[in-house]
């Protein structure tokens, strides 16, 4: 169509509408989801394959062999620490929903607060992983169910590490740019991203700290 | 929603004057810097698709050649101008390239550049991410490329099964080039397709409701559905057989002495892997679709029929993979399911060939070439899916399975199948890359040769497979009797490649120097031909209002345009998914260098993956800085004298916040 | 037994294409020219395959040529038709709809067929007293052991399989490395030899002759030349040449096999090689005990004539490179010598 084309055409004018929305309305909000999609996917398979290591295991939990440590007959991993650790993860979904409600509430002082604490929730997270890896008594190189539960450990890891990121990003616009309508958005998308790592989390918690023992 | 709701907001405010203005604005919002920078930083999705496709048939061209080499060594019994450490590593790159390098970045290349303006609209939902999938292809590809020319590239099949490709018996860093390069055509592939499904569901000009969208944005959107779920599977499977091998790392994923499983590797594989020749063939199909309604003037038959398929064909396309490892001793009663699973993805297929033969049947032809490469689609692919179906059988695959016969089926379902469609559609859509038009003489005579090379290249192979002859075999002894053949498919290669070379010469004359065209030459139905050929930058000049499936048809003097966007920021409408009433107003950033640093890094992270497991932490690091630059930059704020979001105040107290406010 | 596939092949119009198949090739590595019960059933499948969907193929080409004839011929700037006449679209409709029932129905039928021919390839496996034989790929050559109650008289032997016609064979499939493909067309469709995961493959051989067979997964440098040959031979030779093969390797006769043998023992061949009756007993390689007899070495990519296993013996690097064999620097004397040992070992 040329500009004659256009000369008097019927119009359909959109000016009153907002430039931003939030949730289902969002294409950020819609990004994130099918990248969160990506990543279930991911852990779906390794979940499947934590399953097939354990029928190509004969004795389930193997022997510890690693030289150097004592042989332990069916080492269970240690379930007090990751159960702590599950709590936290629990107990950080608070200031999550608290930043949440804040961002959409346009609360600044509450977005600010919910975020500092998000940030110190993460980072307390990611320090108990490191510490973690050691209940499973298992290096991820002794064996391919060491190899498996280290692998979901540090996947999920690797996640704690990009929430770390996108909290610090909004954290330093928020801080030093001030607060608007589309960083607002990117706030309750943060927000989902962080409810998504601690569902993930309780169902991968479950599966390799009770797995060896229920099934 | 009746398009009656959308009328309430009309007014008839468009003169001359305010539309000059509007598109002097226009043309400078949405233009890309100038030199190297601009050209590195575009976020322009009509670049980006249009680089993408022609990288692709860059790589196409690298792995016919390679395929002409093997087709010289094979020509002979005991032929010696290949030794098997070359032809291994020739084939394996043959295959990678063609599936990874070409066949998904075209299809997605192509969507990259036709989906926005098909849904009149003028970008993606994600802009920058959008090049940065772009550089992390290039390098993947570039990763394979440069491994091949300095003799390290993979040897072990572009399916790499363990044992061989493993730590033990995968000697050197060859896989772990292949691991890598699948890692970040991956990455690339789950970006694209993340930024088409939100695109389509959002972003669609008013009116176009769900069931009024264009086949060929369905196959993408479909296709785009099944990345997401199935590109998972080979990264997880290619980043574990890298941790098997690295010797810092040594994992057992694979290792069966510590309870690790061979199988598992082809389990990982296929799962991607069937579903990949769908996320070809797919979009494939939407270009049929296409093609055939604007060559029959008149509307497809069984749109809802064909969208419904290709869902289908995508949904069974998940449960099929054990069909590729019927002869491992898996338990035969599982394995018997999948035969069923196989034989019934047939059906939606079947309902794609009848509604298309429908639709011919029922319409007046423009036998152009566009329609006369889906003639040859139909002549090729449907005998590949009907050696599909005999490969489906499980008995009848155990003499099948790894033959030559396996070779040709998945040439005549994917040349057939995608390559056909693909030319087609480049014809067709040529006049829109460039505004001129390619020549038809030599575009019927590079479609007949290219039929007549191709049938020539692997009707023989169904044979040779019958009579004995494996898969990825560098030679053969004389007393087979396997000569005739394979040299009779070595002269077909020599006139595929007369064919193809005539397709580069006819576009690259007719680029500089071919036929003018007009805006819309084939008198087609889909937005992209209401736009001048070759398109602006800001593709719209106003969005339109789409009034019915078959958009430029039931256009009438009368459809509305979208009007009082911000001109000074990149924004088009955003609407609701059912029935795309507009619902806000989408602003996207401009161009930014950060993705081509994000890139840099990302694939420098990944060829250092080949060595170090240090690679990873220290290229997220790297990372961190790169997406806090991406993130950081804000080019609307940055491109004087264009006024900043008028209504996205900052602020810090609530009360200065103005009524027009973001709906929460 | 019946041939059920000659008389479906004579009977149908695809016997001119099992002709055409025929003269491509020998027919004695042949998927298309059984000489089996299992491949006899496999091919049935296949003709029946065939037939269905060439008359498919041909019935939407027809389609798509009478289209091209009848359909009148149009211009861009034709208007397109929007609104098409409501009864064609619903004759073309009902059309469809039929061709998706056909399509459903055939595809179920080909599913039937298909079920059938595996439930008849089970049928062998119940055989009471088939002929064991463990086969173990490895890079790039196959292992044939014949089990017998007594180890002492197991016959080892390599890229050679003899078998009685007529009688079950029941093949254990190993691997030690990668993964292999055991395939022998005239008989039976393929298995893959994965390590540690063991399996078997049970046919019958219904014609005497030589047939080919060769690895058809791919597995390293020498995938293409990782041959072996079935000999399907009556009862009496079968037996006479296992007996033969049970014996030692005969003594040398002439001083020049003598010296060979002395050579051989003294190499690194021993290494790797068994000749029964002498100290060489290494594993890693073919055993050589009675190699004089068959037609190829090198894993049936050579032809067994004293200047290929010269060469052979000399540079294996050269003519199959990759392989584990190294070269091996001998004067031509003691290469001449060592041939006519080897040539000895009947």
């Amino acid at each position: 169509m040329t500009n004659e084309d256009f000369i008097g055409r019927k119009t359909l004018d959109v000016s009153e509408l907002p430039s931003t929305m939030f949730d289902d309305k969002a294409n950020l909000w819609w990004g994130n989801n099918w990248g969160l999609a990506i990543e279930t996917t991911v852990f779906g398979i390794l979940i499947a394959l934590y399953f097939s290591v354990r029928m190509s295991i004969s004795q389930w939990l193997p022997p510890r062999t690693t030289p150097g440590l004592p042989v332990l007959q069916n080492p269970l991993p240690d379930l007090t620490f990751p159960t702590v650790v599950l709590i936290i993860f629990l107990i950080s979904l608070a200031p999550a929903i608290y930043l949440d409600l804040s961002a959409r509430r346009k609360d600044i002082f509450g977005i600010k607060v919910g975020l500092v604490l998000t940030l110190a929730f993460n980072i307390v997270l990611l320090v108990c992983r490191y510490y973690e890896f050691d209940t499973l008594h298992f290096k991820w190189n002794d064996n391919a169910y060491g190899s498996v539960t280290w692998t979901i450990l540090g996947m999920h890891m690797i996640h704690l590490f990009v929430m770390a990121a996108e909290d610090l990003y909004v954290m330093l616009w928020t801080f030093i740019k001030g607060v608007d309508d589309k960083h607002r958005l990117d706030l309750t998308v943060a927000a989902v991203y962080w409810y998504w790592i601690v569902a993930t989390w309780v169902l991968l918690y479950l599966l390799v700290f009770w797995g060896p023992r229920i099934l | 929603m009746k398009d009656a709701d959308l009328s309430k907001k009309q007014s008839s405010s468009l003169t001359e004057a305010r539309i000059n203005d509007e598109l002097r604005a226009l043309e400078s919002t949405w233009s890309d810097k100038p030199g190297i920078i601009g050209w590195l930083s575009t976020t322009d999705h009509k670049r980006v698709g249009f680089r993408m496709v022609f990288t692709a048939f860059c790589f196409f061209t690298f792995g016919g050649i390679l395929a002409g080499l093997m087709r010289l060594q094979l020509s002979l019994p005991g032929n010696n101008f290949l030794g098997p450490d070359m032809y291994n590593q020739i084939f394996t790159t043959h295959g990678s390239t063609m599936m990874f390098l070409f066949a998904v970045p075209v299809m997605e290349g192509m969507g990259i550049y036709f989906v926005p303006l098909m849904i009149g609209t003028r970008t993606l939902a994600f802009p920058r991410l959008n090049i940065l999938g772009y550089y992390t292809y290039l390098f993947g590809g570039l990763l394979l490329f440069f491994g091949l020319l300095l003799n390290i590239g993979p040897d072990a099949g572009w399916f790499a099964y363990v044992p061989l490709s493993g730590p033990e018996y995968g000697i050197g860093k060859r896989v772990d080039l292949w691991s890598q390069m699948v890692s970040l055509t991956e990455i690339s592939a789950l970006i694209a397709s993340t930024n088409i499904i939100v695109t389509v569901m959002k972003l669609r000009a008013p009116g176009m409701s769900l069931n009024r969208i264009p086949l060929f944005v369905w196959s993408e959107v479909i296709t785009a559905v099944m990345v997401i779920f199935a590109m998972p599977a080979v990264m997880i499977g290619s980043s574990l057989l890298s941790m098997d091998r690295l010797t810092n790392v040594s994992t057992h994923f694979f290792n069966q002495a510590e309870g690790g499983d061979p199988i598992m590797w082809q389990h990982l594989f296929w799962f991607f892997g069937h579903p990949e020749v769908y996320i070809i063939f797919i979009p494939a199909t939407g270009m049929v679709s296409m093609i055939i309604t604007t060559f029959s003037r008149r509307k497809t038959f069984g749109y809802t029929a064909l969208v419904l398929t290709m869902v289908a064909t995508a949904f069974i396309g998940f449960g099929v993979w054990v069909h590729h490892m019927f002869v491992t001793p898996l338990p035969q009663l599982g394995q018997s399911i999948f035969t069923a699973s196989s034989m019934l993805i047939v059906v939606p297929n079947g309902v794609q060939i009848f509604c298309w033969l429908a639709t011919l049947w029922l319409g007046r032809w423009n036998l152009k070439t566009p329609l006369v490469f889906i003639l040859g689609f139909f002549g090729v692919f449907v005998m590949g899916g009907l050696t599909g179906v005999m490969l489906a059988s499980l008995p009848l695959d155990t003499q099948l399975h790894d033959t030559y016969f396996v070779v040709a089926h998945f040439h005549y379902v994917l040349i057939g199948g995608a390559v056909f469609p693909l030319f087609g559609a480049v014809y067709y859509w040529f006049p829109k890359f460039c505004g001129r038009m390619l020549n038809e003489a030599a575009g019927i005579a590079h479609c007949i040769l290219f039929f007549v090379g191709f049938e020539l290249v692997f009707f023989p192979m169904h044979i040779l497979g019958l009579i004995g002859m494996p898969r990825r075999v560098y030679t053969y002894l004389p007393e087979t009797g396997w000569g005739d053949l394979n040299m009779l498919a070595s002269i077909g290669a020599a006139v595929m490649v007369i064919a193809t070379l005539i397709f580069f010469i006819n576009a690259i004359y007719s680029w500089f120097w071919g036929r003018v065209a007009a805006a819309d030459p084939w008198g087609a139905d889909t937005l992209e031909w209401s736009l001048p050929s070759p398109i602006p930058q800001y593709a719209f000049q106003y969005q339109p209002v789409v009034q019915g499936r078959h958009a430029v048809w039931e256009q009438t003097a009368d459809s509305p345009v979208v009007t009082g966007l911000h001109i000074n920021n990149r924004e088009v409408v955003a609407t609701s998914i059912h029935d795309a009433v507009p619902d806000h107003r989408y602003g996207v950033q401009g161009p930014s260098i950060m993705p081509f640093v994000v890139s840099v890094i990302t694939g420098a992270m990944f060829v250092g993956f080949m060595f170090t497991p240090w690679s990873l932490p220290l290229g997220m690091i790297a990372l961190f800085f790169g997406f806090l630059g991406w993130f950081w930059s804000n080019s609307v704020e940055h491109r004087p004298p264009y006024a900043p979001l008028e209504d996205n105040p900052v602020y810090d107290d609530p009360a200065d916040y103005k009524p027009a406010e973001a709906a929460v | 037994m019946t041939r059920i596939s000659s008389n479906l092949k004579a009977a149908s119009l695809l016997a001119p294409a099992s002709v055409f198949f025929a003269a491509c090739g020998h027919g004695n590595q042949s998927a298309v020219e059984p000489s089996g019960l299992q491949a006899e059933h496999l091919s049935f499948l296949w003709w029946m395959f065939l037939a269905i969907t060439a008359a498919v193929y041909v019935a939407v080409m027809v389609i798509l040529v009478a289209a091209f004839f009848r359909t009148r011929r149009a211009v861009a700037e034709d208007d397109a038709e929007l609104s098409p006449d409501p009864l064609r679209e619903k004759r073309a409709s009902s059309v469809v709809k039929a061709a998706v029932a056909v399509t459903v129905l055939t595809m179920f039928a080909l599913m039937l067929v298909s079920f059938r021919t595996g439930r008849a390839l089970d049928t062998l496996s119940q055989a009471q007293t088939p002929l064991e034989i463990k086969v173990t790929g490895q890079q790039w050559w196959w292992q044939i052991e014949y089990k017998d109650p007594t180890p002492s008289n197991m016959v080892t032997t390599a890229n050679e399989i003899h078998i009685p016609v007529g009688r079950p064979i029941k093949l254990e499939l190993v691997s030690h490395d990668v993964i292999h493909s055991f395939w022998a067309p005239n008989f039976h469709g393929k298995k893959d030899l994965i390590p540690n995961y063991p399996t078997t493959l049970f046919f019958r051989a219904d014609e005497p002759g030589v047939y080919w067979g060769q690895c058809a997964e791919f597995c390293g440098f020498e995938h293409a030349k990782m041959r072996f040959m079935v000999i399907a031979e009556p009862q009496e030779d079968f037996d006479r040449w296992y007996s033969a093969s049970q014996q030692p390797a005969p003594e040398p006769v002439t001083d020049s096999q003598k010296f060979g043998r002395d050579i051989f023992l003294k190499s690194v061949c021993t290494q790797c090689h068994t000749i029964q009756g002498t100290p060489a007993n290494g594993r890693v390689g073919p055993n050589l005990t009675h190699v004089a007899g068959k037609p190829y070495i090198a894993s049936g990519s050579l032809p067994n004539d004293r200047e290929n296993l010269a060469n052979w013996i000399a540079d294996p690097q050269a003519i199959k490179p990759g392989i584990r064999m190294p070269m091996n620097t001998y004067s031509p004397e003691e290469l001449n010598a060592l041939v006519d040992y080897i040539q000895s070992l009947k």
